[in-house]
C-alpha cells in the first residue's frame, strides 16, 4: 500500500483487540475519510487566495490526521507547508501542493479500501 | 471518585483517539470531548473538571483561551496540551501560558498514560514505569542496577528499582551468563524504593545449561559456606 506506514495500521488494529474495542479503527478511518475532503479543498482554496492563516490551520489539521494514520510523508509535506507560514516572512509553499495533492488521493483511496474491507469484515 | 477529564480538539479523529486512549486506562472516568473553544469555556464554568487534555490551534480561537481560564480556576486545572509542533519557541511559549505538560503528535499511548496518570495524582510517573505494558517502549534500552534474591533454572526474583509492568523483557548478566527474562509479576508498593519484581527465565537464553545449573549450585554452596 504506498504513502502508507503499515506498522501504523497494525498498532491500531493491535489496540483494538487488546482494549476490546471493536470497531474502533474503521470508525477512525471513517471520520478521516469524512473529514480530510473538506480540509483538503480549504487548503487549496486558502493557498489560490494566499489566505495564511486558513492554509496554516488546514495545514495542520490535516498533517496530524494524516501521520496518525500512518501516511507519513504526506504528513511531512502538510507539516512543511504548515511551518512556512509561520516564518518571518512566511512563505506559501505552493511548490508542494502538487505532490500533496498526488499523495492525498492515494491516501483516500487506501483509506476507502480499508473502510470497505473492515465494514465487509464486520458484516459478516 | 472518578475523574472528570476534558478533551477539546478540532478534529475528530484525534479526540477519538485521546478519549480511547483514555479509556483504556482509566474506564471509569468520566470524559467530556469538545470540538471548540467557546464550549469548552462553558464547560469550565458549570462542571468540575480534574484535567484538560487540549490542541493548540482552532479555526477561530486559540486553544491559549482554554488554557487561561483553565489556570484562572480555582483551584487551577491541569493542562495538557497536544501539539504536532516541537519547535523549542511553542514549547516555551506553552510553558510560559501556563501549561503543566505537553505531549507531541502522533501520541504515544504509553506516554499519554504517564501524563495524564502524574497531572491527575500531582505525582511524576516516568514513562519507564509503563514498561512492558503492550509491548513497553519498544526497544528501549537502560541499565539498571539490580539484585538478585532468589534464583533457580528457571525463575528468578530480582529487586528493582522501578515498577516493572509484567510482560516487560529484561537481560540480565549473572556471573558469565546473560539470561532473557520476562517479568511475571512486581510487587505493588516498593520497600526502601526497591520492588520485588519474579521473572521467569527464557531457557534458550542459556547457551550452556548445565554449566548454568553447575554455576548456580556453586552460588548455593557459597552461600551456606558464608552463612555457616
Amino acid at each position: 500500500m504506498k504513502g502508507i506506514d503499515l506498522t501504523v495500521w497494525k498498532k491500531w488494529r493491535d489496540f483494538e483487540i487488546e482494549e476490546e474495542s471493536p470497531g474502533f479503527f474503521l470508525q477512525l478511518l471513517s471520520q478521516a475519510l469524512e473529514s480530510t475532503p473538506k480540509l483538503m479543498q480549504e487548503l487549496e482554496v486558502a493557498m489560490q487566495t494566499k489566505d495564511l492563516k486558513k492554509v496554516f490551520f488546514s495545514a495542520h489539521t490535516l498533517a496530524s490526521t494524516c501521520i496518525s494514520l500512518g501516511a507519513t510523508e504526506l504528513g511531512r509535506q502538510l507539516r512543511e507547508i504548515e511551518h512556512s507560514t509561520k516564518q518571518s516572512p512566511p512563505v506559501l509553499r505552493e511548490d508542494l501542493m502538487g505532490p500533496v495533492k498526488v499523495a492525498f488521493v492515494e491516501f483516500m483511496q487506501n483509506v476507502n479500501l480499508e473502510c470497505a474491507s473492515l465494514s465487509h469484515k464486520k458484516a459478516g | 471518585m472518578s475523574p472528570h477529564i476534558l478533551i477539546v480538539d478540532d478534529a475528530a479523529d484525534q479526540r477519538h483517539i485521546l478519549k480511547a486512549f483514555t479509556q483504556s486506562f482509566l474506564p471509569q472516568a468520566k470524559i467530556t470531548t469538545l470540538d471548540e473553544v467557546e464550549p469548552a469555556l462553558e464547560a469550565l464554568g458549570k462542571s468540575s473538571v480534574q484535567l484538560i487534555v487540549l490542541d493548540l490551534h482552532f479555526k477561530e480561537r486559540s486553544g491559549q483561551d482554554v488554557l487561561r481560564a483553565a489556570k484562572a480556576m480555582l483551584p487551577p486545572i491541569p493542562v495538557l496540551m497536544v501539539t504536532g509542533d516541537k519547535s523549542e519557541e511553542t514549547l516555551q511559549n506553552l510553558f510560559a501560558w501556563g501549561a503543566d505538560d505537553y505531549i507531541l503528535k502522533p501520541v504515544d499511548n504509553l506516554i499519554f498514560e504517564s501524563k495524564v496518570r502524574s497531572l491527575l495524582t500531582g505525582r511524576y510517573m516516568s514513562p519507564l514505569a509503563f514498561l512492558g505494558k503492550r509491548g513497553g517502549l519498544g526497544s528501549l534500552s537502560f541499565k539498571v542496577p539490580l539484585q538478585i534474591k532468589q534464583m533457580s533454572e528457571y525463575e528468578v526474583q530480582l529487586g528493582v528499582p522501578y515498577y516493572i509492568f509484567a510482560g516487560a523483557k529484561l537481560q540480565i548478566q549473572v556471573g558469565p551468563f546473560t539470561l532473557a527474562c520476562r517479568v511475571l509479576q512486581t510487587q505493588a508498593a516498593a520497600v526502601n524504593g526497591i520492588f520485588d519484581v519474579v521473572c521467569d527465565i527464557d531457557l534458550q537464553s542459556i547457551s550452556d545449561r548445565p554449566a548454568f545449573r553447575r554455576f548456580l549450585m556453586g552460588s548455593v554452596e557459597t552461600q551456606k559456606a558464608k552463612i555457616s
